[in-house]
């Protein structure tokens, strides 16, 4: 939860970089998923999640569907078609940042 | 969080499978999106969702569970559609943890007499059996059916050289008239560990094992466990 602080800008760019790597999730999964890439030093909550994967569907950059799985409905999201070179600039965008923020609080000796 | 609290309803309710816990919390935060669409509101998302754990049975959720363990249909109506189809994604082989005991702790033994009323074969009187006998040879091999700490051994003049194993908070199992006893108080045993051989000491005519199986300190009939 240290990190709160820093996510509420990157949390879309994390929603589309899992999406790229495991083609179709659903809400719970992504943040399971950040969760366990992180060793739980990034936890996703529904108040986080929800609300950035509802905006990227409605700007149309992420497309979802719902399916009943065994007995609940759950949301699946997924990258559309035509978005990748939207997707892959805003994960660039967002790595580039940390390289910057990385030589701005470390810098290199030379 | 609604995540968290999701999980300590869960808990509360005495679910003690991690996998089933989590496959709960699973459903429960897809419905919580699904609310939150609908009213477009965290705190009336999350009072809907409340609303749902409040109002399945989770309690008989445990009860099933074993229930389902034991690949049978009887109670499968007394679940609400939705936790009986979570529950049904479950395979029946990976619900390891905390199950009861449900093996028979002699390879291939042939039950002689089941649980239930009897005539006792010695006092001749109608009596209550309160285990299961296992025919067997004398110095058949007895295996603990579940992880276990043996809890006591000894000797009883009814019941012979004898074991208890308490599995979890739960589950006790009873070993009667046993020839020898190779595991001692206290002691941590895998499922699996041999614990003893099968005799006829205690009162018995024949060597066999007495099994008995105790859910909250009361006998139960293993068979419907097994």
């Amino acid at each position: 939860m240290k990190s709160k602080n820093y996510l509420s800008g990157t949390i879309s760019t994390i929603i589309l970089a899992q999406l790229r790597s495991n083609r179709v999730m659903y809400g719970y999964e992504i943040c399971q998923k950040v969760r366990e890439l992180t060793g739980a030093e990034i936890q996703l909550t529904e108040a986080a999640i929800y609300p950035s994967l509802h905006k990227l569907e409605k700007a149309g950059s992420i497309g979802a569907y719902k399916e009943k799985v065994n007995g609940r409905v759950r949301k699946y999201y997924h990258l559309i078609e035509g978005q990748e070179s939207f997707v892959e600039a805003q994960i660039e965008e967002l790595i580039q940042f940390t390289i910057n923020l990385q030589s701005v609080l470390k810098p290199s000796k030379t | 969080m609604i995540e968290k609290i999701i999980d300590q309803k869960l808990r509360a309710a005495g679910l003690k499978n991690r996998r089933l816990r989590s496959e709960l919390l699973d459903h429960f935060m897809c419905s919580y999106e699904f609310h939150l669409e609908q009213y477009g509101d965290p705190s009336l998302a999350t009072g809907r969702v409340v609303e749902e754990i409040n109002s399945n049975d989770l309690g008989s959720l445990n009860h099933s569970y074993f229930i389902l363990n034991l690949k049978s249909n009887i109670h499968m109506n007394v679940l609400c559609f939705s936790l009986l189809t979570v529950l049904a994604f479950f395979g029946f082989s990976q619900m390891n943890d905390e199950d009861p005991p449900s093996i028979i702790p002699i390879k291939d033994g042939i039950i002689v007499s089941e649980f239930g009323m009897r005539i006792h074969p010695i006092k001749k009187i109608e009596k209550m059996h309160t285990g299961i006998d296992i025919k067997a040879a004398e110095g058949t091999a007895v295996f603990a059916p579940e992880y276990a700490v043996v809890k006591e051994t000894g000797y009883h003049n009814m019941k012979g050289n004898y074991i208890v194993l308490s599995h979890d908070e739960i589950y006790e199992t009873q070993y009667f008239h046993l020839k020898e006893i190779v595991v001692s108080t206290n002691q941590e045993i895998s499922k699996g560990t041999f614990i003893g051989t099968v005799g006829s000491t205690g009162a018995s005519i024949k060597a066999h094992l007495h099994y008995e199986l105790l859910k909250n300190g009361k006998q139960v009939d293993p068979k419907d466990y097994l």
